[in-house]
């Protein structure tokens, strides 16, 4: 064989490789891996309001409205428009372009059954309750439309609305609504979401497969009504671990990823192949203070008694946080000293109430002052894969504590653990964190301060029990209030009562940080919440 | 006695490397027990660190914190005048004025204060500042050593309203400590976490090897001596748990039963027994014939004598091998464990813990926090396992001489 011939030959050869080479790679094109720090705990959506799972839920099964919380926009989802009857009553036209998975349109009967189906999903921590508390009565009304009446005025039944995602009812006839189960004893099982043998609703995705701890696969959904996302898969890959997750994304194996980890963001900053994208969130980390149980189970040495029944404790504690230190040096400069619990960006935000100050001295007296001149023994709990460099923050405020003379220990605990014992009680100062997730925050103040009362779906995130009658009466006025500055007013006075009571440890808000690759559109959100079906690459 | 010791060691220091490991390896014993004295704090005593020294480099040196003065600005059509005052007390001026190139002069006049740090809070997206460095994601800008004027870009138009704050930062005393390795991301002096990272790994490696041939031995001893069923059942005890990759005994243990020193030595010696168990047995096997303990037994000695006294001398040997290299073998596994996260609390780290936290870092530059712990394993592993070989040199037959 001749050495030209040789070449050719090989040439050839090269380029059939190349060929074969692109022809995965075109595919592989379609796919779009995300490494998300925290996964959903369930693919239900209606099983558990914590973040990945609302983002889950935004991807793969669509409400009756969309909550733009990028504008504050309400949007038409599987309801194509809607009408105030009166005060109470609301008329929802449901699109019929919009089908399920065996092609069957978007009825009254599935609107009814999902609504249903949220306070009776098994083992859920109920607390998407809420959203459908106010919820007196839902019924069709004629061919595609459903009529839903609140029990007096509510000015956030769109917001809540736009939590629920609208599954499919098992049955053809409608169920008859009650505020129990409708007279119906077959929910569909969380499990049968998770095994991908239901699907959860229709969205511009839907879940092939969930695996735990692994990956969540979306395919696209070639009947969605709407506009159809650009790409064929979605991989969200669980990468709880933030070097791994950052390395994920340098060496290409992810193209996006979430929960951009304050230490990484220089370094991505200076690559020209990634991208920052931001965006202030909603979302507050706080630390509870157990105000209910006596003793506390975390807390020794101090003769059974509960210090946090004491508001000089729980003042004494607000005072010996230097949130602006943690923001700077801890967070790097990514979040927001927090007030109060709402965020200066958000509908209800007090602007009257000022960051507390660092003043160890106050607090030193302070604790004297409550009878603990000598601190007390106390455990503080956190998780370690939750909320963006929880374990440093709560190590940090575990150093400050302990400078004001607690005898400070620090727990950390991987969420799956976490949350379920903090419902359990089983904590005595803890971290958490809550975002608007209805993009305003009545519903954020309602999880967070309300009295805790699981049967109206109140207070779901309030594991410390703060409870004062006058701050439920301000909220529950606001629940019914559709005049916007009245209701801005009683948010507002409810916020400044927890401040005045220093019912929590609020630290800070926290910006939202993504990276991808710079050539692909992403979309941030200030709930943190991925959307999905509108990334595509850069033209 | 002292003579066959000394015959030992010159043995054992035929081997320059042995010789240097064992250097080493003591080195590593005198941090565990001098730990407090040594150590430039106590890195488990959080009320002597503070976040304000966080990720520092090595060899800086600690200073006072100094509060930042913030001064707000709000100009129109590019003029502003504010006024704020000193830590010291003094007036502090700032002026903003347009200049002749379309840009807008930050005049600071701080007269007494020596100004280290100036940060703009605040600017539109669009503005920049001459020399000095944009956060990343948030509008600020920040300028060490500036001038007394600084140059702010705003684009082709001055803007007619322009609010921003301006965060300066005084001279700050030093403390007179140095931090020699640096500080990791809480303001922990790395040498001091080092040290007692140190003394946490060689007592839980010690402790856990040390636990762990006391039973397995006794029960080798007693599966040799007794033999038949009760050989049997320990012997497939010991297979049944060599079937278990150690790493996940460890992780089991420590779910089980929560975080903690004590811990950790017990999950040790549950993976570690095994080991000693296998050897002693077989070495007392073939003690077991020799003469000496027919002659034990015609004397009716009796089985706790013969096996105290004459059989566990014979099997000590091989077992130090195994002793010094499951010291090695244990501190491995503890640094893993620290590592996954489920072995010591937060606040009192062990080396493995210390990589763990340094491994947030490695993409961000900042090298100290996770090589020098590293580094300190590396040695401490590889020195306590050249001893260990060194010793199996000497106590095999087959490479005398």
């Amino acid at each position: 064989m001749s050495a030209s011939r040789f070449i050719h030959v090989s040439l050839r050869g090269a380029m059939g490789a190349l060929a074969l080479a692109l022809l995965p790679a075109t595919v592989a094109a379609q796919t779009l891996n995300v490494g998300v720090a925290a996964e959903p705990t369930s693919v239900d959506p209606h099983f558990f309001r914590s973040g990945p799972n609302i983002s889950l839920r935004e991807n793969i099964s669509d409400a009756l409205v969309y909550n733009n919380q990028v504008n504050g926009e309400i949007e038409p989802r599987l309801a194509t428009k809607w009408e105030v009857l009166d005060d109470s009553t609301w008329r929802f036209t449901l699109n019929p372009k919009a089908v399920f998975a065996d092609g069957v349109p978007v009825a009254a009967a599935d609107v009814i059954y999902s609504i249903c189906r949220v306070r009776n999903v098994e083992g859920s921590p109920g607390a998407y309750i809420s959203f459908v508390e106010t919820i007196e009565n839902v019924r069709p009304d004629g061919e595609g439309a459903v009529i839903v009446e609140t029990q007096g005025p509510n000015p956030m039944l769109l917001q809540n609305l736009s939590a629920i995602g609208i599954v499919q009812s098992p049955s053809r006839e409608p169920l008859a609504y009650d505020r129990e189960n409708c007279g119906n004893s077959d929910w569909i099982a969380t499990n049968l979401f998770n095994n991908a043998t239901v699907r959860a609703g229709i969205g511009p995705y839907y879940v092939t497969e969930y695996r735990s701890g692994i990956q969540t696969v979306l395919e696209r959904n070639p009947d969605y009504y709407g506009e159809a996302p650009y790409y064929e898969r979605v991989v969200l890959h669980a990468i709880p671990e933030n070097g791994s997750r950052i390395a994920a994304l340098l060496s290409g194996r992810v193209d996006v990823i979430d929960a951009v980890p304050v230490n990484a963001i220089d370094q991505i900053a200076d690559n020209p192949n990634l991208e920052l994208i931001s965006m202030p969130a909603s979302r507050l980390i706080f630390f509870a203070f157990d105000q209910e149980s006596e003793p506390t189970p975390k807390i020794r040495g101090t003769n059974g008694a509960n210090p946090f029944k004491d508001v000089r404790v729980r003042e004494a504690i607000n005072l010996a946080v230097d949130r602006m230190q943690i923001v700077n040096t801890v967070m790097d400069g990514i979040a927001e000293p927090a007030a109060s619990i709402v965020m200066s960006r958000v509908f209800g935000h007090n602007p009257d109430l000022e960051v507390l100050p660092y003043d160890p001295d106050r607090a030193r007296q302070l604790l004297a002052e409550a009878g603990y001149p000598n601190g007390f023994d106390l455990t503080i709990s956190a998780p370690n894969d939750r909320y963006r460099n929880d374990s440093e923050v709560a190590q940090a405020v575990t150093q400050m504590l302990a400078q004001v003379g607690l005898n400070v220990q620090l727990e950390t605990l991987p969420q799956s653990v976490y949350f379920s014992r903090a419902s359990n009680y089983e904590f005595s100062l803890f971290m958490g964190g809550a975002s608007a997730d209805s993009g305003e925050g009545l519903s954020q103040l309602l999880h967070l301060i309300h009295t805790r009362d699981s049967e109206r779906g109140l207070g779901g995130s309030n594991r410390g029990r703060y409870s004062s009658e006058v701050v439920d009466r301000y909220l529950g006025e606001a629940l019914v209030t559709l005049d916007e500055e009245a209701r801005r007013k009683l948010l507002q006075q409810a916020q400044a009562e927890v401040y005045k009571d220093f019912g929590y440890l609020p630290l800070y808000h926290e910006v939202a940080v993504w990276a991808a690759r710079s050539d692909i559109h992403f979309e941030p959100n200030a709930a943190q919440i991925n959307i999905l079906y509108t990334a595509r690459p850069k033209n | 006695m002292n003579a066959r010791i000394a015959a030992f060691f010159r043995e054992f220091s035929e081997s320059r490397i042995a010789l240097v490991s064992l250097g080493i390896t003591l080195f590593f014993v005198a941090c565990t027990v001098l730990a407090p004295f040594i150590s430039p704090i106590n890195p488990y005593d959080l009320r002597s660190i503070r976040l304000s020294d966080a990720r520092l480099p090595p060899g800086t040196q600690q200073v006072e914190p100094v509060p930042e003065l913030s001064i707000p600005l709000a100009a129109r059509d590019g003029k502003a005048r504010a006024e704020g005052v000193t830590p010291a007390g003094d007036p502090i001026v700032l002026q903003l004025v347009p200049d002749s190139d379309g840009r807008l002069a930050l005049e600071i006049d701080a007269r007494n204060m020596v100004v280290t740090e100036i940060r703009l809070r605040g600017l539109p997206i669009d503005a920049s500042v001459q020399g000095a460095r944009k956060h990343p994601i948030r509008s600020e800008w920040t300028l060490a050593n500036p001038a007394s004027t600084l140059h702010i870009e705003t684009g082709p138009q001055i803007p007619a309203n322009l609010q921003f704050s301006v965060l300066i930062k005084g001279e700050s005393e030093g403390t007179g400590m140095t931090f020699l390795l640096g500080t990791d991301g809480y303001g922990r002096d790395m040498l001091s976490a080092i040290i007692y990272g140190i003394r946490i790994s060689m007592i839980v490696g010690a402790a856990g090897a040390l636990g762990a041939m006391a039973i397995g031995t006794f029960l080798g001893l007693i599966a040799a001596w007794f033999g038949g069923r009760v050989d049997s059942f320990i012997m497939r005890l010991v297979d049944f748990q060599l079937s278990i990759p150690s790493l996940m005994v460890g992780l089991l243990v420590l779910t089980m039963l929560g975080k903690g020193v004590d811990r950790i030595i017990l999950a040790i010696i549950l993976i570690q027994w095994t080991y000693f168990a296998r050897t002693t047995r077989s070495v007392a096997l073939a003690e077991l014939r020799k003469d000496y303990v027919d002659a034990a037994r015609c004397l009716r000695f009796s089985a706790l004598r013969i096996n105290l006294l004459h059989i566990l001398p014979n099997c000590l040997p091989p077992l130090l091998v195994i002793l010094t290299i499951s010291i090695a073998g244990a501190i491995t596994l503890e640094a893993s464990l620290s590592f996954l996260g489920v072995g010591l609390p937060l606040t009192q780290p062990s080396l493995g813990m210390l990589i763990a936290n340094g491994y947030e870092y490695m993409f961000s530059n900042m090298h100290w926090i996770a090589i020098y712990p590293g580094l300190v394993l590396l040695v401490m592993i590889v020195a306590i396992n050249v001893v260990g070989d060194r010793l199996r040199d000497m106590f095999n037959p087959q490479l005398k001489r």
